[in-house]
């Protein structure tokens, strides 16, 4: 009998035990949340490798990164890239071009609400303890809850919440990009001016600011046709946002984005009519060099971008789905 | 753990899937962390595509028979050839050399007509892609080192400017 109650009692305690460390350990969608913004707290330089492997146009560099609270500059190694650098800074994005001594300053807004739009089409799984660069780390798989979606899988830093390794993997479930970093050096001396425009570069600002929001009607008036909207979106998107932007022979687009957290998809609508292949800004119509040409000759890439004219109007559609989900998103413009 | 000297040198047999699984499973691994081996991969099996699609071309069913008459036959006194029996002196390396120069047009031109069709080849394609990769940069989760990468592969200056 005593020994019974003695049992049931270490039995009673382990259960205890067990529930306490269970609601102690952050859940994985928790981790997720604090991973996201958890490089923005550190200073540091550090190394990473990054690929994509876009079946057109495989590519990958060796980054060398500097990151203090707010800002933080990426320094491309890679040939072809040719000395590329990015800075973030705040809203800005720059880009700075050696080649030309250019800087191109564009504004990325940061959108409240996008992690939670994540958190409700996801699901976030740990999977396992994986160690990269000698650190401890945890697998976390962000999968949709739909099939066919694209999946992430990232390592955070047990210490530091910060995100060791990245892989993507698109709709077709093929690794598409990849990165991970290979050292990391805590608190460096970093100077003011690694996140500044040199002085004598050209600064260049964005012509359609990729971080204005318009609405429906004032966008209309802009692109001179009214903007139409899909019926059919796939499950969990969202409407992002209306941007105006020109292509490279001047005509004017609308550009509907759609996002469902961690996927977007982009609706460009425009006259199917250039005037030509002008490569400046502001030519009107005709004005173009080159002769007329139909925008049809964009082409379809499976899985990424579809084409589709309807009228005197051209629809393309971008984003990692599958074809079939674009040809119903596209097919649903009226 | 293989070095990528090691890797590259098995990279043609694992492309036409000659190894077995533990081999398989060790080159995996490898390109999972190895950039430039698995653009060597890539550029092996676009090869390799380039290669099915090239219709093989028979030799002339008489072209042994022909090779064995010309060496048994008895030489003539060598006489001023034109300029291409110097070149190509006998018969079978004059083949050899056509069939190559066939080889290296059909390729010429396939090249181009992949090239045309190709969405890559598009500048214009290319800025859409760029445009939607651009204003992904703030999206949760965002890859910013790849989307720089992409931003400085396409027209991002342009698209920027």
């Amino acid at each position: 009998m005593m020994r019974a109650a003695l049992f049931i009692g270490m039995e009673a305690l382990a259960l205890a035990v067990s529930a306490a460390s269970d609601t102690a350990a952050p859940n994985p969608a928790e981790r997720l949340r604090a991973a996201q913004g958890a490089e923005e707290r550190f200073s540091l330089r550090a190394t990473l490798n990054t690929a994509t492997f876009s079946r057109q146009t495989p590519a990958s560099s060796q980054v060398v990164v500097s990151r203090k609270p707010g800002c933080c500059r990426w320094e491309y190694q890679a040939p072809a890239l040719k000395g590329l650098v990015m800075i973030e800074k705040g809203d800005a994005v720059i880009r700075l071009d050696p080649a030309q001594k250019t800087a191109s300053v564009g504004c990325a807004r940061r959108e409240a609400g996008a992690f939670d739009l994540l958190l409700k089409n996801y699901t976030v799984t740990a999977d396992r303890a994986e160690p990269i660069i000698g650190r401890a780390a945890d697998v976390l798989v962000i999968k949709h809850r739909e099939p066919g979606r694209p999946a992430k899988k990232v390592w955070v830093d047990r210490a530091t919440s910060l995100i060791l390794r990245t892989e993507y993997y698109d709709c077709d479930g093929r690794l598409a990009t990849l990165t991970f970093y290979t050292d990391i050096e805590w608190n460096p001396p970093l100077a003011d001016s690694l996140f500044e425009i040199p002085d004598d570069w050209k600064k260049i600002a964005v012509g359609d600011d990729p971080g204005k929001h318009w609405d429906r009607e004032g966008l209309s008036k802009e692109v001179a046709f009214a903007v139409r909207e899909p019926a059919y979106l796939p499950a969990g998107f969202a409407l992002d946002g209306f941007h105006l932007y020109h292509c490279r022979c001047g005509v004017a687009s609308a550009h509907l984005r759609y996002v469902d957290g961690l996927n977007s998809v982009s609706v460009f609508e425009r006259y199917a009519q250039c005037p030509g292949r002008g490569r400046g800004r502001g030519f009107g119509w005709g004005k173009g060099r080159g002769g007329g040409r139909n925008c049809e000759l964009l082409a379809n890439q499976p899985g990424r971008m579809l084409v589709r004219q309807a009228g005197d109007l051209s629809f393309i559609l971008i984003g990692d789905l599958p074809e079939t989900e674009l040809s119903k998103i596209a097919g649903s413009i009226k | 753990m293989k070095s990528c000297k090691d890797i590259q040198s098995q990279l043609a047999g694992f492309a036409v899937g000659a190894f077995q699984e533990p081999e398989c499973a060790e080159i995996e691994r490898h390109l999972r962390d190895c950039p430039a081996c698995h653009r060597e991969l890539r550029a092996l099996q676009r090869t390799g595509a380039l290669l099915d699609a090239t219709e093989p071309e028979d030799a002339p069913a008489d072209l042994w028979l022909s090779i064995r008459r010309d060496i048994e036959a008895p030489k003539p006194v060598p006489a001023r050839a034109p300029w291409w029996e110097m070149l190509f002196p006998a018969r079978w390396p004059r083949l050899a050399y056509a069939g190559l120069a066939a080889t290296a047009v059909i390729a010429v031109a396939l090249l181009m007509t992949v090239s045309r069709l190709s969405p890559v080849g598009d500048d214009e394609t290319q800025d859409f892609i760029v445009r939607h990769g651009l204003l992904a940069w703030n999206d949760p989760l965002s890859d910013k080192a790849a989307l720089g990468v992409m931003l400085g592969r396409g027209e991002a200056g342009r698209e920027m400017q």
